[in-house]
């Protein structure tokens, strides 16, 4: 598949894979608990290999911070 | 003051009981705005805090770890930064997945300038939450009918804020705090607005289950020796109000002979 682009955390990115697991790799933390939201749904991780990442997607990889 | 809580304190282990979860401390600490890491670590361990707050934000790869600063405590992650019920609702819904716990503070503020609770909106996200399972501990205003609402809504802990996040005024109004403990049933815990160890004294004497303190500790010019402050301070205040406090009279009654050498 040739390269596409999503909205990552609010800016454009250019990906050559629709595999979540290959946006994870490059994009997502690997000592941290984090999740993913595309267009406002949240993925559970158990539905990673199903869901495959498509043109304008808005993706957001969320995690954790301090506060009250 | 007609605080028949206050009059009939309860015994036993006093333990806190919050939804599933059960707590030896009725401390409960946010992790906002610390000078470092490293310092709300040693700030959390001091206050003997078992539950503390979190955000959510998007993952930005040069920021440290919080989670490894976490070790056994439990988390209640919060909402903070959502304007509309519909957006709490994806936040705990993020919060459920990254954290694998149902727990969820219920933060929806008025906007970025007033930090104060949109309790139609508040109300509105509690039931949402609470039917999807959450264990809602709410952020609210004062208002006796706002806070029997989400009590009847089946929300964990009812959380008014003492005054306006952050601000370190303490309570805007102790008489209404007083107020919600004489007719609220449900966990009350104060959220916001502390500045100092004696107004949390206060906040359990009255008879309150817990306190939710961030700022005052995080921007102490020593966290955590603030902490500590405020971890005796909850404790010497529940320990006065399990053992019933005195009566108060308009006129002195005496503790001495009120006759010399008769």
């Amino acid at each position: 598949m040739s390269n596409f682009s999503i909205i990552l955390n609010g800016e454009r990115t250019s990906l050559s894979s629709p595999e979540i697991s290959k946006l994870i790799s490059s994009y997502a933390p690997e000592d941290r608990p984090f999740a993913i939201e595309i267009n406002n749904k949240i993925i559970p991780s158990a539905d990673f290999k199903n869901v495959l990442l498509k043109e304008n997607d808005i993706v957001e990889i969320i995690t954790a911070i301090g506060g009250g | 003051m007609t605080l028949s809580k206050l009059l009939q304190p309860s015994e036993g282990d006093d333990l806190l009981q919050i939804g599933q979860s059960t707590f030896k401390s009725r401390l409960i600490i946010g992790t906002g705005k610390y000078p470092s890491l490293e310092v709300a670590q040693q700030a959390v361990l001091s206050s003997e805090a078992e539950l503390i707050t979190l955000a959510l934000k998007r993952y930005e790869n040069n920021e440290k770890n919080i989670m490894s600063y976490i070790g056994d405590l439990k988390i209640l992650p919060n909402t903070a930064g959502v304007l509309s019920a519909d957006d709490a609702v994806r936040s705990a819904q993020i919060a459920r997945e990254l954290f694998g716990t149902s727990l969820i503070k219920l933060e929806i503020i008025t906007s970025s300038n007033n930090l104060d609770p949109n309790m139609d909106e508040t109300l509105r996200a509690a039931r949402m939450l609470v039917k999807e399972g959450f264990e809602v501990y709410v952020y609210c205003d004062r208002d006796l009918d706002n806070c029997l609402a989400l009590e009847d809504i089946g929300c964990c802990a009812i959380m008014p804020l003492g005054a306006s996040i952050g601000s370190g005024r303490g309570f805007d109004n102790l008489d209404e705090l007083i107020l919600l403990r004489d007719k609220i049933k449900q966990n009350l815990i104060v959220d916001a607005g502390l500045a100092v160890p004696s107004e949390a004294a206060t906040v359990m004497e009255i008879g309150y289950d817990a306190v939710l303190v961030n700022t005052a500790i995080a921007k102490a010019n020593n966290p955590e020796k603030m902490a500590k402050a405020f971890n005796l301070a909850v404790k010497a205040g529940r320990m006065g109000f399990l053992s019933g406090r005195i009566k108060s009279v308009e006129y002195g009654n005496p503790s001495s002979p009120t006759s010399f050498l008769k």
